[in-house]
């Protein structure tokens, strides 16, 4: 994937950047990322069901993320599962690295042991 | 998942685009209901916050899919993921959604806002758009007829009463009339017959042949009434109306030309349209307006020979002639009226000499008055007060703008300076106004719709048209305008006061004042004050209603009403062998029900007290026997059969009622009330005199004298509210060969119970069954029931005026307490000041109170002045009780008061925690 295909989604909204992440665990079906979300970000990225599709059918249209097969003793009421792409990989990598460098140079600042 | 939940997911699904849904539908539905499950198990307050963020979110997701629908696979990368596409074609619109999420956000945040606004504004169109919904129906909306502002009821008025027309008065005007184009007269009967074994009471009307066409209606099928139909030898026809042909045809659509019962000498030859409706003017004064819609029309003569003015039995329809007015209407049939007492003398009747002492005057007004009558005027009134109080309500609403747009002015001042435009500050309010209207104007056609079918249950059967009520469109536009300009106007207050803001003088503080502004002050109180006063007055017109509601229930009707069903049977002619038989086979039918567990009493009888269905007659004594022509006193004759007196609790004075021994041949006593002796025989003994109906010579029953045998205390027979009349009860039971036999085909069985009368329906239906499989039992009601559709009108007219009271009761409340919360929040730096000097609380209390009292009195006072002009307006519907009547002003104005102080004490006891340094400190 060339790389400024990557940069050019930089940065991530909070939004994008949390589905991608709970996707790096492994494919799940909507509301299993909706609930991922949640949890990992401690309840602060809180994601009600219309805003959070937008956002996947932006990421399915972007080429973040796909549609892959149902496990098969799934419940078909779940809807589809989705799993990420090699392009999600990168970008997702690519924002993490850009916000640990972000952080990196916070601390070295010290502007989080200030106060 | 409750099934209503998943149902409402379901709706909301639909707002998302078919591909959309096709791709998505199934997660969006699964994680939707996993939200829903979560959100209940948490309580109410998250299953409520869970509906509107679901229904705002898939509200505006749905729309953003439809308006910007992005082929997939395009190269739109980036776009989205990372912010950048709003900027796009679709800018405005989609600022607009998100100009009106954060309009709903920020209004979620100041909750007491945005509901104080909403619920004034919905309440002030719901109670607006509800009754405007009912006058548009009753009133506004012209009669179904062509030309009907031409059409004119057409009757007479004396001293004592309403009346119809007599015969001789119809060919009178109708041949010489120059100001009348033409003239129909009718009369009305009932009679209950089976249709597919069901009793059906069916409404009957006897009309000269030219009504259909004064009317301007035609057939839907054959054809109306012609000229031809009533000459001499002419075949018998009638004419249906819808509903009985689907009915008793089931839409037949050859029933043009058959008979109109099997074995009927008379043939249909018409069949009206669906929405055809004769529109009676007004309880008739014969017959009362016994059913709702007419069933059959049959034809009738009136002929020169059998004419006289005498015996007003005819109600009457003319069109006026063009250029004619009602005044030269009058003017000429007061003229024709005087001259056909000497044109029309078949048997009598009356005299131009008769006429002037009894002051007959002819009665010409246009039918919808006649049909709309008194209720018209409440409902007038009420539109006009509660358009005010909508008035009011819409400046409470934009006062509210201008204060937050006060209290937000140095935010906003700090956003002009950070280089926030015009424009973007007035689509901030906009958006604000838009949504608080939108949402206000939502419930407030909730509230009219909800209101109407409730005014519809209420609405007495007598009140006309009331079956074409709805929440019409109009009135849907109506309330719609009025919500969306209110959003603009309130959106565009504060941007407009806000045209002046400086933002160096705003930031700087410079609006350190210790109060506010005079004059802003005077006009947010001087509309509080009307507030206050229209409350009071419908508030006023709810207690006189109340109070006439209490009197009507405390009057002495004449009969008790308690634990008496009656049983309508339609008995038909033909099983009987004349009048006799079929009274004496009610006897047995009571008798026999009388054996019957848990039946205390039965009777008999062909009236019933206040059911406004009562004859007049002129009753003859011996020594005051009518000279012919003349029409002495008419005098009110019930017919009763055996034992009805005591069935219905009237109060026997003297002797004795009808007993089933009476029945045993054509009877020839009678009952009179105490009204009637001291009229009659004043100081006499009333038992053993005779007594006569009187029509003239040539009437059979002329020379049929009753003997009296018992005086019955006196009973209110027209309605509770009409005082009891001269009144004489005369047997059920006819002369074979008399006139009468046609009228009185239903026959009512009165039951007394010894526990709850709803209790023996069954019983009492069982045992009419075996007594004949083939009799028909309708009306069952008691008499309780009979006693309350008397008080309909009032009932209707005072639920009308309460609501509306209450409504504006609860707008100035509202007004009063934001008022006087809106002085504490202004004066709160003085108040600071004060305290900090040694005020104490009850200083700070009264110095609040007495503004809240102040407007409150005054209002009160305006309120008081225009409830003694405005309430005039009632006084048709009251009863028992002055217009001015000074309890209910006191209590209303004393119990206003009260509501005013306590909602001036919120506040006032919020000032008097004001922490000095606080209130100082603050900017």
């Amino acid at each position: 994937m060339p790389e400024q295909d990557v940069v050019a989604l930089l940065p991530l909204k909070p939004a994008v950047f949390h589905i991608l992440l709970s996707l790096a665990q492994g494919d799940l079906h909507g509301y299993g990322m909706m609930q991922g979300v949640r949890e990992a970000s401690s309840g602060h990225v809180d994601l009600k069901t219309g805003p959070f599709y937008r956002h996947l059918k932006r990421m399915l249209e972007t080429g973040l993320v796909r549609e892959v097969d149902r496990p098969a003793d799934v419940d078909s009421r779940r809807g589809t599962y989705y799993g990420l792409t090699p392009l999600g990989h990168d970008v997702l990598r690519a924002e993490g690295r850009r916000l640990s460098e972000l952080l990196g140079l916070t601390r070295r600042l010290g502007v989080l042991s200030g106060g | 998942m409750s099934p209503m939940g998943h149902r409402l997911i379901g709706a909301l699904m639909r707002l998302y685009p078919q591909d959309f849904r096709a791709r998505f539908g199934a997660g969006v539905t699964f994680a939707l209901e996993e939200e829903h499950r979560a959100a209940r198990r948490r309580g109410i307050g998250p299953l409520v916050a869970f509906w509107i963020t679901t229904a705002w979110n898939t509200l505006r997701e749905g729309l953003r899919e439809r308006l910007f629908r992005a082929p997939v696979g395009t190269s739109r990368r980036g776009l989205e993921i990372n912010g950048r596409w709003e900027r796009g074609v679709g800018e405005m619109i989609t600022q607009t959604i998100r100009d009106l999420g954060l309009a709903l956000r920020r209004m979620s945040k100041r909750p007491a806002f945005a509901v104080a606004g909403i619920v004034t504004l919905g309440l002030g169109i719901g109670a607006t758009t509800a009754v405007f919904s009912v006058l548009n129906t009753v009133i506004l909306r012209p009669l179904p007829y062509g030309q009907s502002d031409r059409l004119v009821l057409v009757g007479h008025r004396s001293d004592q009463s309403t009346l119809g027309i007599p015969n001789g008065g119809y060919l009178e005007y109708q041949n010489r009339s120059g100001t009348l184009a033409d003239l129909a007269i009718y009369t009305e009967a009932t009679a209950t017959f089976p249709i597919n074994d069901e009793p059906y009471e069916l409404g009957l009307i006897r009309t000269t042949p030219n009504l259909f066409e004064l009317l301007r209606v035609s057939a839907a099928r054959g054809r109306t009434f012609v000229p031809e139909d009533v000459v001499e030898g002419a075949e018998s026809v009638t004419v249906i109306s819808h509903g009985f042909w689907q009915r008793m045809y089931g839409g037949d659509p050859d029933v043009i030309g058959k008979p109109v019962i099997e074995g009927s000498q008379t043939l249909v030859v018409g069949v009206m349209p669906e929405d055809f409706d004769f529109i009676r003017p007004e309880a008739s004064v014969v017959f009362g307006n016994a059913f709702e819609a007419p069933d059959l029309f049959f034809p009738i003569a009136i002929r020169e020979s059998e004419a006289r003015f005498g015996n007003f039995m005819y109600q009457g329809i003319a069109r006026l002639a063009p250029g004619a007015t009602l005044e030269e209407a009058r003017t000429e049939l007061y003229r024709l009226m005087r001259d056909a007492t000497e044109h029309y003398t078949y048997g009598g009747g009356h005299t131009r000499q008769s006429l002037d002492e009894g002051n007959y005057v002819p009665r010409v007004e246009t039918l919808k008055d006649a049909v709309v009558g008194d209720v018209a005027r409440v409902l007038w009134i009420l539109m006009g007060t509660l358009s005010l109080v909508l008035l009011i309500a819409a400046a409470n609403v934009a006062n509210l703008f201008v204060l937050r747009a006060e209290s937000l002015q140095k935010e906003l001042a700090v956003r002009t300076a950070l280089g926030a435009s015009r424009r973007s500050l007035a689509r901030w309010f906009l958006a604000e106004g838009l949504t608080l209207s939108v949402l206000g104007g939502v419930l407030g056609l909730a509230i009219a719709s909800f209101g109407t079918r409730a005014v519809l249950r209420l609405a007495p059967g007598d009140l006309p048209r009331m079956d074409e009520l709805g929440v019409d469109p109009v009135v849907l536009g109506f309330a719609l305008a009025v919500s969306l300009t209110a959003g603009v106007l309130f959106g565009l207050v504060p941007v407009a006061r806000s045209r002046n803001l400086d933002s160096v003088t705003l930031t700087m503080g410079a609006n350190r004042t210790v109060t506010d502004g005079r004059s802003r002050g005077r006009t947010r109180e001087a509309l509080v004050v009307g507030q206050v006063a229209f409350a009071l007055i419908l508030l006023v017109g709810s207690g006189l209603l109340l109070r006439t509601f209490a009197s009507l229930r405390s009057v002495d009707p004449g009969f008790g009403d308690s634990n008496v069903v009656t049983f309508k049977l339609a008995l038909d002619g033909s099983q009987f062998d004349g009048e006799l038989q079929r009274a004496q086979f009610m006897l047995n039918v009571a008798d026999r029900v009388a054996e019957l567990p848990g039946v205390t009493h039965t009777a008999f009888s062909a009236d019933l007290p206040v059911d406004g269905n009562e004859w007049s007659d002129v009753i003859a004594t011996p020594d005051a026997i009518p000279e012919p022509g003349a029409l002495g006193d008419n005098t009110l004759r019930v017919f009763a059969g055996a034992r009805y007196l005591s069935a219905i609790g009237a109060e026997l004075v003297r002797g004795r009622e009808f007993e089933a021994l009476d029945f045993a041949d054509y009877p020839r006593v009678a009952v009179v009330n105490q009204a009637f002796v001291e009229k009659r025989w004043p100081g006499e003994d009333p038992i053993g005199q005779q007594i006569a109906q009187w029509y003239d010579e040539q009437d059979p029953q002329g020379d049929v004298w009753y003997t009296v045998v018992g005086v019955v205390g006196d009973i209110r027979e027209r309605s509770l509210v009409q005082e009891p009349e001269p009144t004489v009860y005369l047997p059920t039971v006819f002369l074979p060969e008399s006139d009468f036999a046609m009228f009185v085909t239903n026959q009512t069985l009165l039951v007394q119970t010894a526990g709850p009368p709803h209790e023996i329906i069954g019983s009492v239906r069982e045992e009419i069954r075996a007594i004949d499989s083939q009799i028909l039992v309708d009306g069952v009601r008691t008499l309780a029931q009979l006693t309350a559709g008397s008080m309909q009108q009032v009932t209707f007219a005072m639920v009308l005026v309460i609501i509306s009271a209450v409504v504006a009761l609860a707008l100035g409340i509202v007004g009063i307490y934001g008022a006087v919360a809106y002085t504490v929040g202004q004066r709160t730096r003085e108040f600071g000041v004060r305290i900090a000097l040694g005020a104490t609380a009850g200083n700070i209390r009264s110095s609040v109170l007495r503004r809240g009292s102040t407007i409150g009195l005054t209002g009160i006072a305006i309120g008081l002045g225009g409830a003694a002009l405005v309430t005039r307006v009632l006084q048709s519907l009251l009863f028992g009780v002055s217009v001015v009547d000074a309890p209910t002003y006191g209590v209303v104005a004393a119990g206003l008061l009260v509501l005013v102080l306590c909602a001036g004490l919120i506040p006032a006891q919020r000032a008097t925690r004001v922490d000095p340094v606080r209130a100082m400190s603050a900017d």
